[in-house]
């Protein structure tokens, strides 16, 4: 592998470290002139200043939003927040498009066409809120409170739903993430009870510093960073890998690897850009471990690759690798060579032999170095799980775990929020249920859809993949105590998500919203849709809410940050139209249930409780930072190592707050909404590295990370001490009191039990490595791949200055002319909603990337209209886009940006005959079988010409 | 948030301070004597280090926003392109703005870039002072188009016929007619207005920087004085091969480029309609 960056120039890195931190201040020590002064005056202030968090992208950045005379005119990035460091990107920088759109949802509406056509009318909030209010009390009634299910296809300000819904009595909650990435997040969370492995790339940090101050910190120390199917520039979660990873670059001569069947923007930075079959992550990083453990020598510098030293942290070494190594001994049946051999991976791969070699090699040799791996690769495909497991071993094996400049797992050092505030409490009322004649009593949670019920039961994140199939069947409860218990779903009740769209195809959605009984009704009797546009889910409801767009609510930012990071999100200005905010919508709806006789709901805990958003939110912050004081340098030295923080950062800082060593906290004074707005929105706890140690000496300090045994584990069911351990243990266990009932899941790749260490299984749809799809390969010759468009999620396709961008081969100018309204800035008079016309090839709109071999092998070039067809039978049209930019017999499509059958969606809706709907072609019954997540990447098809 | 603009103003500009403080101490850097930097007029420029690049278009729509520029028009644009074949391929960014140029024509006694000495609405008799940092007062000449002392390259609809023959003369199409601005000179030849980057000179006199170098995602704009062999700007361009766009037009520009891919530049792809 030659790392030597294509068309890289060697420049002078003098100014290392500083360029980052010379953009803001320079210019301000100029004088002005009384005129001048006057002048600007008179520009600029006018407004004011609201610190916010922005959820145009989940990255959720720190925003500063200018104010004047009620309307938002102005945004840029809050300097003082880590995340972004004073920048805003494009999506950001245009949210007033979104705000001021003309496609909000601006009234309650209900239904008064059949589901899917599309018809409502006005009604008030009380209307509406009262035909939700009976409708729920008579499902309860009938069916239980558990046949409601609360989607919120948004994570952000989700809670106040969460704790309407468990107060109501379901414990059926879900947001974005269960039907986002999750095989990519599993392998962390088995093995350090974290979520994200990134690189250690966030600036400024807060860091100790030897005389006791603190420090913000700037530069970098990375030297090797993989990106495998990871796309931090155009997938912008991850926010400060934008910045980072060039800055890495630049400033310290880190190299930068992409793997990736496609050149992302990401990967046209990248010092070598990998393009292997779609699906095969997992191979390629079991090659790497297997190259790594057969080849490291400890007494050979260039063969060190190993840490032994890592040992002494790790729970089940041993077990793992002879797990590893005994399918070593197996011959794989689709090749007859031996697993996770070079040879093996080349063949399952199509990279080089080489080229596998060399990517191992560095990784072992080159320290400090992070292996990630992203949303789409292998976070889409049915297997992933193997490939985060694998992943996450890899960096903790090399040493790179949670040193300067190595791999942080950013889940587990974010900071906690939300406490009571969430709900969780009311899971734990006991209720009684018929099961087979008898009474049983239990708490509510154990009547979760998946954690009990016979497909999923350790789908810590919800299976929403399968809410159609629920929808249809019910919900068939199989371990614990309600065994046996059977219930319908009745109620859905969808806020800021679109499933019907995005949570697996189309079909499946609309055929069970639209289901009905002999008597010609819905047999879901209920769907509510809450959000701030009008996007296609939303056709398909009884009743739809307007929510507050997210400059007009109050809550918290959701991040992941390298340390203990949070910020307020303003309320910026007031709610437009008839919108509310979640917290309102939630006090409403309450007292409504209250009001028709619910006798779950009390004032007590909401409407007399929450008066204003700030309560709610100081509620949330009364358990951060909620984080133990570990790592080198220790971030309190004032305080007991391993115990619990609490409290603002200044009150920790004064080492006046009280330690309590019965229950190992450190209580300061509570955050609130207030101490943050007295301080540019944000509270910011001291950043250390080596966490899982004791500060002084090298031994695990049993605190961190977030395992049953407070030690990195690479076993996930084992007994210590007479008590079972491990993160699957307890799904075990359930499967043991059943009698050894194997849910419908671990039955179809042959698994009786949650395993107890290294776990091996094929994807599906992949014609290369897994033998059942072989037979598809000649009349299904491309793998579809798909990613995030930076800037076409819903929200952002509607902006029409974002439709004036391109975004790799999947968002180009290759619309037709059409006529729109839209929102276009006036000098002086802000956001005007007008009429334009769009002439052809003028607005981006989603295409399909192609190889630009295959689309000359097709007789088709970029713009033509083809038809992509899978052998399921279902078939989606867009226009190509062909490039030299992507693996020849790999096509990829933007998630969420084609199709759209929604009129709200404006521009993007005039282009839904032409541009691909990636989810159409998905396997709807592809769930991937520990968590029950659609497998999103996994499927072939064919092209042909329109 | 308080309700004392004041106070807000003030708390805005100790923040900046802040973090100009920082960087000394980051960077290890000797602070420059602050009197040698600011001995004559500031002359604004910009290096974009293209290795800092993400392709992200930031630039693009915070400028849009900044300065409620048309869909039609665009103050700093993206230019990018597809270049060679897998698996050798390759996708360069270009950020591209108004150069901001030092130019080479005379008009007087002012050397001026060709949109100036194209605007017949230029100089005006009227003209006005500029007041550098150390309190230095340089009086210039205004028109519909015309050129600070600072090096900004600035319009006055106010002073605007319409003609477009700044657009026509500009060898970058940094300039394009805002339907939204209505000009109000009664001898107009034209309906519209010009419209351009101002390199926001509204927030420089602020004392902060252009919109889009505040928000580049990358931290690929890099902004200062280019007269100020201390600032960053002036160290880049010494310390790194730099090129700038279209030497050939002479317009010589304030914007340079580091690691700029050539066969991009030669794309010289426009975003703002040719007239």
């Amino acid at each position: 592998m030659n790392t030597t960056r294509r068309g890289f120039i060697k420049y002078s890195s003098i100014l290392a470290g500083s360029v980052a931190l010379s953009q803001s201040g320079m210019l301000s020590l100029k004088k002005l002139s009384p005129d001048e002064a006057k002048a600007a005056t008179l520009a600029m202030d006018k407004y004011k200043i609201h610190y916010s968090a922005c959820t145009m992208c989940p990255a959720e950045c720190g925003m500063e939003m200018w104010v004047r005379n009620g309307q938002l005119e102005k945004i840029y990035g809050n300097s003082e927040v880590p995340m972004n460091d004073g920048t805003c990107c494009a999506k950001g920088s245009a949210s007033q498009q979104l705000i001021y759109s003309p496609y909000r949802i601006k009234y309650p509406m209900k239904r008064v066409g059949e589901r899917g056509e599309g018809k409502f009318k006005r009604v008030s909030w009380d209307e509406a809120l009262d035909y939700i209010g009976k409708k729920l009390i008579s499902i309860k009634k009938r069916h239980g409170a558990e046949s409601m299910i609360m989607d919120c296809g948004d994570v952000t300000d989700r809670n106040p739903y969460y704790r309407l819904t468990f107060a109501f009595g379901s414990p059926n909650a879900s947001e974005h993430g269960s039907i986002c990435d999750v095989p990519r997040r599993h392998g962390p969370k088995l093995i350090l009870g974290g979520k994200r492995i990134e690189p250690d790339l966030m600036t400024p940090k807060l860091v100790r510093q030897s005389d006791n101050s603190l420090k913000k910190e700037y530069g970098y120390k990375n030297k090797l960073i993989i990106y495998n199917g990871w796309n931090p520039f155009v997938a912008t979660r991850i926010y400060y890998e934008n910045r980072g990873t060039v800055g890495a670059q630049v400033e310290n001569d880190c190299k930068v690897v992409v793997i990736d069947p496609a050149l992302s923007n990401t990967a046209s930075k990248a010092d070598v850009w990998l393009s292997p079959r779609a699906g095969t992550d997992g191979d390629l990083f079991g090659a790497m471990l297997r190259y790594i453990l057969d080849n490291d020598d400890p007494k050979d510098k260039n063969r060190s690759y190993i840490d032994w030293d890592m040992k002494k942290y790790v729970k089940g070494w041993d077990e793992f690798m002879d797990e590893f190594k005994s399918w070593y001994g197996k011959k794989d049946p689709i090749n007859g060579l031996s697993y996770f051999s070079i040879d093996w991976a080349a063949e399952r791969t199509g990279l080089e032999k080489k080229q596998i070699e060399d990517l191992s090699h560095q990784f072992g040799i080159i320290k400090p170095a992070t292996l990630v791996w992203g949303m789409q690769s292998p976070g889409h495909h049915y297997n992933g799980y193997c490939c985060s497991v694998i992943g996450t071993v890899l960096n903790v094996i090399t040493g790179n775990f949670d040193v300067p400049g190595g791999a942080i797992d950013c889940e587990l050092v974010k900071c906690n929020k939300g406490g009571s505030f969430t709900g969780k409490q009311f899971k734990k009322k006991k209720i009684t249920r018929e099961v087979n004649g008898k009474e049983v009593e239990a708490e509510v949670e154990h009547l979760h859809m998946d954690l009990f019920g016979h497909k999923h039961p350790c789908a810590w994140d919800e299976s929403v993949g399968n809410y159609p199939n629920a929808f249809m069947d019910g919900v068939d409860i199989s371990y614990g105590p309600f065994r046996g218990y059977h219930y319908s779903i009745k109620a859905f009740f969808l806020r800021t998500g679109n499933a019907v769209y995005t949570a697996g195809p189309s079909y499946r959605w609309e055929d069970a919203i639209k289901a009905k009984d002999a008597n010609g009704d819905y047999k879901l009797e209920l769907m509510v849709v809450t959000d701030t546009l009008a996007l296609e889910s939303s056709l398909y409801a009884d009743i739809i809410l307007p929510e507050a767009s997210f400059v007009e609510r109050q809550s918290l930012s959701d991040i992941y940050p390298s340390h203990q990071v949070v910020y307020n999100r303003d309320a910026v200005i007031k709610p437009m139209y008839e919108s509310k905010p979640p917290f309102e919508i939630m006090n409403l709806l309450a007292k409504k249930l209250h009001d028709l006789g619910d006798p779950d709901i009390k004032g007590e805990d909401f409407w007399e409780k929450y008066d204003k958003e700030e309560d709610f939110v100081d509620e949330m912050l009364a358990v951060s930072p909620g984080r133990v004081n570990v790592g080198r340098p220790l971030p309190y030295p004032q305080y007991p190592e391993g115990y619990k923080l609490y409290g603002t950062p200044d009150s920790l800082e004064s080492g006046k707050a009280k330690v309590d060593d019965k229950n190992k906290k450190v209580n300061g004074t509570p955050l609130t909404v207030k101490w943050l707005r007295e301080h540019n929105g944000v509270a910011i706890w001291p950043m250390s590295w080596y966490r899982y140690r004791k500060h002084d000496a090298d031994e695990p300090n049993y605190a961190f990370p977030k395992t049953s045994s407070k030690m990195i584990e690479f076993v996930w069911d084992y007994e210590e001490d007479g008590k079972r351990k491990g993160r699957y243990a307890k799904h075990n266990k359930k499967i043991e009191e059943s009698g050894g009932d194997v849910p419908l899941g671990l039955r179809e790749i042959g698994f009786k039990k949650f395993p107890k260490t290294f776990f091996w299984f094929e994807t599906k749809w992949n014609p290369h490595t897994n033998p059942d799809y072989k037979k598809y390969a000649k009349d299904y010759p491309f793998q579809v791949i798909g990613g995030k468009i930076h800037h076409s999620m819903s929200g952002t396709q509607m902006i029409p200055w974002l439709g004036q961008v391109k975004a790799e081969g999947t968002w180009q100018p290759l619309n037709e002319p059409f006529e729109a309204e839209v929102p276009e800035a006036v000098p002086g008079e802000g956001m005007k909603n007008m009429t334009m016309k769009f002439p052809a090839n003028s607005f981006s709109v989603g295409t399909i990337m192609i190889n630009d071999v295959d689309a000359k092998d097709l007789g088709i070039s970029t713009g033509d209209l083809v038809e992509l067809t899978n052998p399921l039978g279902k078939s989606t049209k867009g226009k190509i886009f062909a490039t030299g930019g992507i693996r020849p017999g790999v096509i990829k499509l933007g998630f969420g940006a084609g199709g759209r059958w929604a009129p709200g969606m404006g521009p993007a809706y005039k282009s839904r005959k032409y541009t691909p709907y990636h989810n159409m072609l998905i396997d709807p019954d592809a769930l991937s079988p520990i968590m029950g997540f659609p497998a999103f990447a996994d499927m072939i098809v064919n092209i042909k010409k329109v | 948030m308080e309700d004392n603009h004041t106070q807000e103003r003030r708390k805005f500009l100790q923040t900046a301070g802040a973090v100009l403080a920082g960087t000394v101490a980051a960077a290890g850097l000797a602070a420059e004597p602050a009197e040698a930097a600011q001995k004559k007029a500031p002359r604004w420029g910009m290096v974009i280090d293209l290795r800092r690049c993400v392709g992200c278009y930031s630039c693009q729509i915070t400028c849009k926003m900044e300065n409620s520029i048309p869909m039609v028009g665009f103050g700093a644009w993206v230019s990018t392109m597809e270049k060679g074949s897998y698996p050798k391929a390759e996708r360069p960014f270009l950020p591209l703005l108004c150069n901001h140029c030092e130019g080479t024509e005379m008009v007087g006694r002012m050397q001026v870039p060709p949109c100036v000495k194209a605007c017949p609405e230029y100089p005006k008799a009227e003209r006005k002072v500029y007041l550098t940092p150390e309190g230095k007062k340089i009086r210039y000449s205004i028109g519909a188009t015309y050129k600070r002392p600072d090096g900004a390259i600035l319009i006055d609809n106010d002073l605007c016929i319409g003609c477009g023959k700044c657009i026509k003369a500009c060898p970058y199409g940094a300039r394009y007619f805002d339907p939204n601005v209505l000009l109000t000179r009664k001898d107009k030849e034209g309906k519209y207005g010009i419209g351009k980057c101002s390199l926001c000179v509204h927030r420089l006199d602020q004392g902060l920087e252009p919109a889009c170098v505040k928000s580049c995602v990358g931290r690929s704009r890099i902004f200062g004085d280019l007269n100020d062999p201390g600032s960053e700007v002036s160290k880049l361009i010494k310390n790194n091969p730099v090129k700038v766009m279209k030497p050939d037009k002479k317009t010589s520009p304030n914007v340079y480029y580091i690691d700029l891919d050539d066969d991009l530049a030669a794309l010289d792809e426009q975003a703002n309609p040719k007239i």
